[in-house]
Formats: structure tokens, C-alpha cells, sequence
């Protein structure tokens, strides 16, 4: 049983050769996405995160597709993760994460955190959301359950999801 | 791709179009469990109005939160509910709980097939902050690995974001024959 | 401590050819941007019991393993006399190291200007050019080894999980958790993960500051890498001789501890790990050039995965790292803790 590594030497040290070559418009395209408002040192952070996820995932590239593309995903992901956990942070500061006693605790007021966020929506809103994403139920079946046609189901979906992406617009979590 | 030759401006500066085709598109990827981010288009905006973020961003978190409680509610095998009892749905998920359960990625974690559909549960950023630049000072990894035939060590700096590949091979009398080394560095830090 | 610019001139004064040296550099170095050359008196730092245990190593072995038993601490220079004891001498040196090394590692601002150096001699001397925000990080950090007379545990708990599995457990590559809420909230994930999250060892260690130790988990595999063919006698009759190779797989874990002002361990570790791929290859080779017998040798591959990383913790804090996809399948995930004690274990010094 010999080493299976020699043939896919080549094309890891060509990614990481394009990784390289990719770095510096990396960091000016993670200056459009994170803002006009970002640091220098941010941005160097969220690159440094980029590239470490590339490199962790390298095995998952497939060099058929642009690089570019790629790394752009990757891109947004981190910065949609950074922003994710801030807005996270903000909301639960003294009353979720870092303030709580026990993992009883926690999940609690996970249930309640959710609650509050999803009381804008209207009952059939929440009904469509929590069990399209939360129990994974298909369009068609929450159809037929609710008793409403695909199209509608899909409106109230579509309009749950935006109601909920305006927290972040909103002054609400900021 | 939409033509976008009217469009209206918001207070924010947003065009209407963009905003709505953005929320278009985003909607039918959750639609099919597909992560918008893998749309072209969706990139594109976002680029565009990097706003729109922090709105994917909070529905990324609200849709995260919701999987995790409905699974801790044990709603799996409820039955499927008639449009009536909408509330007592919403309060079978307000009286259960159980322990924090497993939160997935947009992604299907660790695609191996760029190319491949995932359904896409939505997912949480990672629930835990990453370690602070100041506070992580070193975190590399080395890959070795031996076999009869030669030695192969890989290097990969997650600070410094470097990584590099070492190779060796050994001839017919065991004398190293051939050493190929490649040294890459895609240096991020900016002085 | 600080010594006025008077005793500097003393000490120069008093190792000879040393002095010029010293009020050159002093002299010179002044006029490069606010660099100063301070000596400080560290012989108290360096007389203090400092053992580093070394540990195994991983992977092929070089010369065929000893019986099994504990590993033994190494000393620490070559002037150890034969009884086992360590000499004075060779501690201070090696203890003059270390603090030279844990210095310039840990310094803030980092050393960068070529002017910037720092250097300790057996003698219980620090010689440090630095910038004045250097030279304040370095009396605290030195007041911080002096002041620090407990112990510090520190707590390994290493992880195999299946690739995809890490996100699952609300850790990006390296992550920190801040209090015990959270690092219960990752344990608890850890277990409903099985058996994609397995634990392998979670070993608590505790040591004295800036003592290297380790925890090693690991068994040995012998095997045959070749044959001989030998003469013996009487007889003048050949036997066939195999040599055994053996490799050590498992888990190793290194850590150094180091107290830092205003309550922070700064820890140094390291998590390696060794696999051979099973099943072992093996291949069948002529005894000699002309015979027919042939015997069966082994070829075994391993993979060694190793992990190195330095983190500043605070009281109560832990750390989640983990190796990034490598050859094999799972990846490693090391969630690390370290706190002070106020244990009155102390040195034998009695400090």
C-alpha cells in the first residue's frame, strides 16, 4: 500500500500558489462587503480568516470553478458569520450567553430569546416559519396541513423571512 | 440576470430593485434549502449593498435559533396540524424544551463536491468567538507522513496563514533522491 | 528591578573586558530610537527547581523500545552527574534559557528592531535593550515570576471528531469560551455528537509555572522491517535474524505554563498524534541473492499530526483549537483550560 500523495501534490501547491496570488484583491473586496467603516486591521483579520478556511477546506475546491468565486463565498460566509455573531452578542448581552447558571437555564431562555424575536410575525407567519425551518416540513405538506395553496404558503414564508432580516436594519439590535 | 434600468431610492440609499431582487433570489434558495450565498447574483449584490448583510445576517440567526428550539421542543412527531390549531402549534413549541442541540452551517459542513446541491439547513454562526489575534499568539500544524517510499510533511500556519509542502523520497539503496519543497505565502497582514 | 545607571557602571566595572562592551553598546544604542540597555538581577529566577519532562516520541522509534515504564525527566545540561542529580550549574544555564526564550516570546511591543534584544547568562543576569514600554512589560512580567508562588493546572481534554463534525459544535477553527456556562454548552455538544465526537484523554496536569510536562497516551507496534542472515556457531550454521522496527502511536501532549500579569496563564502546548494505517502493507523479499525462500517483511505508513499553539487565558477561560483537515479523516480538537491555584504545594524553596 504506497502513499496516495504524489498525485494530488500538484494541484494543492498550485491552489496555494493562487491563494497567494488571490490575497491582495481578496482584502479589497472584503473592504467593499464589510463596509467603508472597517479597519484595517479588521479586514487584515477577516482575510487572515478567509484564507484560513480555504486552506481548511482546500480538499473541497473544485478546480474547475473560478477560484474567485470561491473564495468569495467563503468571503461573505465569514463576514455574514462575524455579523451574525455580533448581532447575537448584542441581543443577549447580560441576559443570554455569559450571565447564565446552568444548561437548563440557557435553553429556557433560548425559547423565550425566540418568542420575543418571532412575536412581529403574525400566527400563521410563525406557524409556516417554525415548522418549514424548524421541523423541516416540505411546502407542499404545510399546504396540505394549513389547508392553503403553495403559492400562499410561500408568501407567508417569503414575508416571515423578511420581517425577520429588518432586525438587522432596524434599530432594534443595534 | 434582471434589468435594472428603474429603480427607486430609499432613505438608506438602497435601490428598491436590488433590495427586492435580492430578497427574491434569497428566498428562493431557502425555498429549495439551497445557501444563497452559492448564487452568483446574491454575491453580486451583496457586493453592491453590503448592507443587505446584516439583514441575511439576522435571519441567519433567527432561522438557526428556530431550528434549535423546535428540535429541543420534541416536535418531531407531532402531527401535522390544520390551520385552526396554528396557536396550539406555536404553544407546543413554547412548552417544550430539552438540552441545546446541534446548530448546522448554510453549507453542508465539509462539501467535498463544489458542485453539489445541499439541502441547506439554515445555520448559526459559530456559537463560540473565535480567539481574539491578541490572545492567540501561535497555532500551527504539521502533517506528517511516513511510508517506505519517503517522507511527506506539510505545514500550515493558521496565524500567519502560510502554509508550505515538503517532500522526500527515497531511491532503490534508501539515499533520498529527489526533495521538492514549495513555500507559499499569502501574507495578509498589511504594515 | 531597575538598576540606576550608577550600579550599571559597578557591574560593568566589574567584569573587565565586559564593561567596555556594555558602555559602548549603551552609548551606542542610545542614540537609536529610545533603546536602553537595563540589566537585571535574576539570580532568583534561576535557582529555582525547574525540570522538563520531556515525554516519547511519536511515530518510528530509533533503536528498538526499552521495557515499558515511566518516561524520565531529562536533565537539563550534560553536567549532570552520574547519581542523576542535576547540577547547579547546568540548571542555571537552563533555566537562563528559558527565561531568555519565554521573554522574548512573550515581550509586548514585540521585538522587531534588530537593536531590540534581550540575553541571560548562568550568572543570574538579564541583559535587556528595549524601549521603555518594553522594559515595563519586562519588570512586570519578572515581579509577576517572583510573585507567583502556587501552582497551575491545566486541563487537556483532546477530541477525534469526523470531518463537518467541528461546526457542529459551535467552533469555527479555534475558538475561546468564556465561563463555565459555555464550556458546558460545548462538553454537552461533544456528547450528544457521538460517535462522531469521541473523547480520547482529558489528563489534568498540575505543574509549577514554566515546567514543561506532558500526558502520553500511546502503545507500541513492533514489526518486522528486514531480515539478517547470521553465522553461528558451532556449526558455522546460518539463522535468519529479523529486525524489528517499532512505532509508538497514540496522543502526546506538551504543556508549558507560564503566569502573566493581571491573572493571565500564558500557555504553550503542543497535541501530537500518531496513526499507522491499518492494515499494514507487507512485502514479500529473497533472504539472499540466488534463494528461492522468501520472507515476508512489513511497510507500515503513519501519519503524524501535530499541533502547536500558544494562548494567553485568562481566570476561567477556555480554549477550543483544533488541527485543520489533514490525511486522514477526523480532525483533533483540544479544549484547554488553565487556572491558578492557591495550592501550598510550593517549591521546595518554600516560597
Amino acid at each position: 500500500m504506497n502513499s496516495s500523495a504524489q498525485p494530488a501534490d500538484e494541484p494543492q501547491l498550485a491552489l496555494e500558489a493562487r491563494l497567494a496570488a488571490e490575497a491582495p484583491g481578496l482584502r479589497a473586496y472584503l473592504r467593499r462587503v464589510a463596509g467603508v467603516g472597517a479597519r484595517s486591521a479588521e479586514l487584515d483579520d477577516l482575510a487572515q480568516a478567509v484564507l484560513e478556511r480555504a486552506l481548511r477546506y482546500r480538499k473541497s475546491y473544485d478546480a474547475a470553478r473560478p477560484l474567485g468565486a470561491w473564495l468569495r463565498t467563503i468571503a461573505l460566509r465569514v463576514v455574514l458569520d462575524q455579523r451574525a455573531r455580533g448581532l447575537h452578542l448584542r441581543e443577549s448581552a447580560g441576559t443570554l450567553s455569559h450571565e447564565l447558571a446552568a444548561r437548563e437555564d440557557a435553553t429556557v431562555e433560548h425559547r423565550d430569546e425566540l418568542l420575543r424575536v418571532l412575536a412581529p410575525l403574525s400566527e400563521v407567519e410563525r406557524e409556516v416559519l417554525v415548522r418549514f425551518h424548524g421541523r423541516g416540513e416540505t411546502i407542499e405538506e404545510l399546504a396540505a396541513a394549513l389547508q392553503l395553496l403553495e403559492g400562499t404558503v410561500k408568501s407567508h414564508l417569503h414575508r416571515a423571512r423578511r420581517k425577520l432580516a429588518e432586525r438587522g436594519r432596524t434599530g432594534e439590535s443595534r | 440576470m434582471t434589468s435594472h434600468n428603474e429603480s427607486s431610492h430609499t432613505d438608506s440609499g438602497h435601490t428598491d430593485s436590488s433590495r427586492n431582487e435580492f430578497w427574491e433570489r434569497v428566498n428562493a434558495a431557502l425555498d429549495a434549502r439551497r445557501d444563497p450565498l452559492e448564487d452568483a447574483r446574491v454575491q453580486q449584490l451583496l457586493e453592491r449593498e453590503p448592507d443587505l448583510l446584516d439583514e441575511l445576517a439576522a435571519l441567519q440567526l433567527t432561522l438557526s435559533a428556530t431550528r434549535d428550539v423546535t428540535h429541543s421542543a420534541s416536535l418531531a412527531h407531532a402531527p401535522a396540524r390544520r390551520r385552526t390549531s396554528a396557536f396550539v402549534g406555536w404553544a407546543a413549541l413554547a412548552a417544550g424544551f430539552a438540552a441545546i442541540v446541534v446548530a448546522a452551517r448554510w453549507n453542508a459542513p465539509e462539501p467535498r463536491d463544489a458542485n453539489a446541491t445541499h439541502p441547506a439547513p439554515l445555520a448559526l454562526a459559530p456559537l463560540f468567538a473565535p480567539i481574539p489575534p491578541g490572545v492567540l499568539l501561535e497555532l500551527r500544524a504539521t502533517f506528517t507522513r511516513t511510508s517506505p517510499s519517503g517522507v511527506r510533511i506539510e505545514h500550515v500556519d493558521l496565524v500567519e496563514s502560510r502554509s508550505s509542502v515538503e517532500r522526500r523520497e527515497l531511491g532503490p539503496q534508501g539515499q533520498a533522491t529527489l526533495f521538492a519543497f514549495a513555500h507559499h505565502q499569502p501574507r495578509v497582514r498589511q504594515p | 528591578m531597575i538598576f540606576p545607571t550608577a550600579l550599571v557602571l559597578l557591574v560593568t566595572a566589574h567584569f573587565g573586558p565586559l564593561n567596555t562592551s556594555v558602555e559602548h553598546a549603551h552609548t551606542t544604542l542610545d542614540v537609536q530610537a529610545n533603546v536602553k540597555l537595563v540589566i537585571y538581577d535574576v539570580a532568583d529566577l534561576l535557582t529555582r527547581p525547574h525540570v522538563d519532562f520531556e515525554g516519547p516520541k511519536l511515530g518510528e522509534q530509533p533503536h528498538p523500545a526499552p521495557t515499558s515504564g515511566p518516561a524520565q525527566p531529562q536533565p537539563p545540561s550534560s553536567e549532570s552527574d552520574p547519581s542523576g542529580a542535576v547540577s547547579d550549574g547546568g540548571r542555571a544555564t537552563s533555566n537562563a534559557k528559558l527565561l531568555e526564550a519565554l521573554v522574548s516570546k512573550y515581550i509586548t511591543p514585540k521585538l522587531e528592531r534588530p537593536a531590540e534584544t534581550v540575553a541571560a547568562t548562568h550568572h543570574g543576569s538579564l541583559f535587556a535593550n528595549l524601549r521603555p514600554e518594553q522594559h515595563e512589560w519586562l519588570r512586570k512580567f519578572l515581579d509577576e515570576q517572583r510573585q507567583f508562588g502556587g501552582l497551575i493546572e491545566v486541563e487537556a481534554r483532546a477530541f477525534r471528531v469526523e470531518r463537518g463534525t467541528l461546526q457542529k459544535l459551535g467552533v469555527d477553527s479555534s475558538s475561546m469560551l468564556t465561563g463555565e456556562m459555555e464550556r458546558g454548552v460545548f462538553l454537552d455538544r461533544v456528547a450528544k455528537l457521538r460517535p462522531a465526537a469521541e473523547e480520547i484523554n482529558s489528563p489534568r496536569l498540575i505543574m509549577f509555572p514554566n515546567q514543561r510536562a506532558h500526558i502520553a497516551v500511546t502503545t507500541q507496534i513492533s514489526y518486522v522491517k528486514d531480515y539478517s542472515i547470521e553465522v553461528v556457531e558451532p556449526g558455522q550454521k546460518q539463522v535468519v535474524v529479523p529486525k524489528i522496527g517499532v512505532i509508538r502511536e497514540g496522543l502526546l501532549v506538551h504543556v508549558r505554563p507560564t503566569p502573566m500579569p493581571g491573572d493571565v496563564v500564558a500557555l504553550e502546548f503542543t497535541c501530537e498524534t500518531a496513526d499507522v494505517l491499518r492494515p499494514i502493507s507487507t512485502q514479500s523479499v529473497r533472504l539472499e541473492a540466488g534463494s528461492e525462500r522468501e520472507v515476508e517483511i512489513a511497510l507500515p505508513e503513519v501519519d503524524i499530526a501535530k499541533l502547536t499553539s500558544t494562548v494567553l487565558i485568562r481566570a476561567g477561560t477556555s480554549v477550543v483549537v483544533s488541527l485543520p483537515t489533514g490525511p486522514g479523516e477526523r480532525e483533533l480538537v483540544v479544549l484547554i483550560k488553565a487556572s491558578r491555584t492557591t495550592s501550598a504545594a510550593t517549591s521546595p524553596e518554600g516560597k
